[in-house]
């Protein structure tokens, strides 16, 4: 053996330690606590998990479906005044059979063929109802466009002369579906023809072949559902009231003022988030954020990291003094606020709770030297982080406030909060074990 | 150090039972480690558990064809060790070497094999832990567990160059005590 490394390497390796160390069962107590408390920790970070996926999940269905929502009932509203296509020609007659100009509906299914067909009460022409299977490539895409068109005298339908009538027309493969039109002879009154002894005419109407060529449709006929010309109910009833938008996302920005404990220090602190609103109704809406808070001081009252040492050291030519000091400025937290707030004008109440985990132990440190050589004293100030295993990592508070909307987009807030969990997870000689409540004041931004 | 491979597998799964029995199975090992580097039993034994949680959490890691599980828990144990010192360590330690060190080294040498007979592990243990913290760790992982003084740089934050002179100081240091006792012995 030839030096101290060697004695002492020989000496544990040689050691048995099942001899020197007793096994004890309080030993295995404690361990046992440490694995139940990482497992609660682990149970507890899955629940918050799953609470948080949760809650993505439902602000996601309430994006989701909120916004078609919207869309769909704009539709409706705006369907009122369009004339929809079915492939046939259809009217809601009166209650005396005859089709009224405003009754009337001119369905299309955008065939090769475009005609357009209207009627025109004042001359009592009578659209023919039997014509299943006539196409039309344009149909007339609102009442008023309708109206016009129909006051014109029939400019596409042809009532031409017996040989005119005759005419076969060469597209048309099937006769029997071919769309007629009857009418009567010109000679009779316009108004009574209907009752003249007359036999109407019946003519085919004439269709006037077209090229392949792609018509700039109206996007109303492609609209994917039939939904009924009529409304079945009132479209006042169909139109929300104005109200906020359903959603709406922001910033918030506040200042808090904390309760005064024995070790808290300095009381001013801040917290500084976003958030997303979702308005349920006109009252009522649910408040989901996200945001950091900063309680100042909290030194732990057992911290062994926060040393305050002096070292002067005095030589043949002089001193040197050196001064280290470290102090806990702050705790920062993450935080999860949830509240549902109440609206009546520009004003708000709210109330909610919030989880919150603790992420840094702001500590600072200062260093400063003093030399008989080195001349003048030099402080260097630091920010570090500190120990965190003093302080509660997670906690639960609850909240209640106000709101008042100074714009559309700005409004001010104020707020109460009360944390039940306490900061440190042991305490030192005279420091109670309390929660922590502060109130803050602050400015919340809408962004859209 | 022959564990049943079922008996880890068990602990693995949260078998409170099996992590008992391999509590009882690893605690004088873990003892052992955590004297060298902790200041008294109490906090050895803190230290243990906090090891003993970090095995268990890590059990799934742990492949028996490439290195036995003594000295796998030895490292997790000297690993654990080392963060919480790092954690709870001053964020600078002031260490002064004094002249009184200095004359004992120089002084005339020890008989080693004298010493081997007269001290053991306890008492050695003992003086490892009179040690400065930072000395103690350093002196520990070089000289006992042997690490080089690359890694310790790396594991505990400071130069090679001073990971050295951490490693002289406690052999001074020791060399000091040790004489000191034999005489007194």
């Amino acid at each position: 053996m030839e030096n101290i490394d060697d004695l002492m390497r020989q000496k544990f390796d040689s050691d048995d330690p099942g001899e020197r160390f007793e096994f004890r069962e309080e030993y295995w107590e404690q361990a046992q606590a440490l694995l139940e408390k990482e497992e609660d920790k682990r149970r507890r970070r899955f629940w918050l998990f799953i609470g948080l996926v949760l809650a993505m999940a439902l602000l996601a269905w309430l994006l989701l479906v909120q916004r078609p929502a919207g869309n769909l009932s704009q539709h409706k509203v705006g369907e009122q005044d369009s004339i929809f296509s079915t492939g046939k020609m259809e009217h809601s007659g009166n209650t005396d059979g005859k089709p009224t100009l405003s009754e009337q509906t001119i369905k299309s299914s955008g065939s090769k063929d475009q005609t357009k067909v209207g009627t025109n009460q004042r001359e009592n022409m009578h659209v023919s109802e039997n014509i299943a299977g006539f196409r039309t490539s344009k149909s007339v895409a609102s009442t008023e466009a309708s109206q016009k068109s129909l006051e014109g005298k029939n400019a596409t339908i042809n009532v031409g002369s017996t040989d005119q009538r005759q005419k076969e027309i060469p597209e048309l493969d099937d006769q029997s579906t071919s769309p007629t039109i009857t009418i009567p002879p010109i000679t009779s009154p316009p108004i009574t023809n209907h009752q003249s002894t007359s036999p109407p005419i019946t003519i085919p109407l004439t269709i006037i072949p077209t090229p392949l060529t792609p018509v700039a449709l109206p996007e109303r006929i492609f609209q994917p559902r039939k939904l009924p010309t009529v409304a079945k109910e009132p479209i006042a009833a169909k139109i929300k009231p104005v109200q906020d938008q359903g959603f709406s996302f922001g910033l918030s920005l506040a200042g808090a003022a904390y309760q005064q404990t024995q070790t808290l220090g300095p009381w001013a602190g801040w917290a500084v988030g976003a958030f997303g609103d979702y308005r349920l109704d006109k009252n009522w809406s649910l408040m989901l954020g996200l945001q950091a808070r900063f309680v100042p001081g909290y030194a732990a009252p057992s911290d062994s990291s926060n040393p305050n040492q002096v070292e002067q050291l005095h030589y043949s030519f002089g001193f040197k003094s050196e001064q280290w000091k470290r102090e806990t400025r702050g705790l920062h937290y993450l935080e999860v606020p949830l509240s549902a707030h109440w609206h009546k004008g520009p004003w708000g109440l709210e109330g909610g709770g919030a989880a919150g985990m603790l992420f840094l132990v702001q500590n600072r440190t200062e260093y400063t030297v003093e030399s008989s050589l080195g001349g003048a004293k030099t402080t260097v100030k630091k920010f570090v982080k500190g120990d965190s295993e003093p302080y509660n990592r997670n906690y639960f508070s609850a909240f209640a406030g106000a709101e008042y909307r100074l714009s559309r987009r700005f409004s001010l807030m104020t707020r109460a909060q009360y944390r039940f969990t306490p900061v440190f997870k042991i305490l030192g000689e005279g420091v109670k074990n309390d929660g922590l409540g502060n109130v803050e004041l602050g400015l919340r931004v809408r962004l859209f | 150090m022959n564990l049943d491979p079922q008996l880890l597998q068990a602990a693995n799964e949260g078998d409170r039972k099996a992590q008992y029995a391999l509590y009882r199975s690893c605690f004088p090992v873990l003892m052992a480690v955590c004297m060298r580097y902790r200041r008294n039993q109490q906090d050895a034994v803190s230290a243990v558990n906090n090891g003993f949680l970090k095995i268990i959490l890590n059990l799934d890691r742990y492949k028996r064809d490439e290195v036995p599980f003594e000295a796998w828990i030895r490292r997790i144990m000297i690993n654990t060790v080392i963060d919480e010192f790092r954690r709870e360590k001053k964020w600078r330690e002031l260490t002064v070497f004094t002249e009184d060190i200095e004359r004992v080294y120089a002084s005339e040498p020890i008989d080693w094999n004298e010493a081997d007979l007269r001290l053991d592990v306890q008492h050695i243990e003992a003086l490892l832990q009179r040690l400065p913290p930072m000395t103690q760790k350093v002196f520990n992982l070089f000289a006992i567990d042997g690490f080089s003084h690359h890694e310790i740089s790396d594991m505990l934050g400071m130069s090679e160059g001073t990971s050295k002179w951490h490693v002289s100081n406690a052999r001074a240091q020791l060399q000091s005590w040790i004489k000191t006792e034999m005489v007194v012995g």
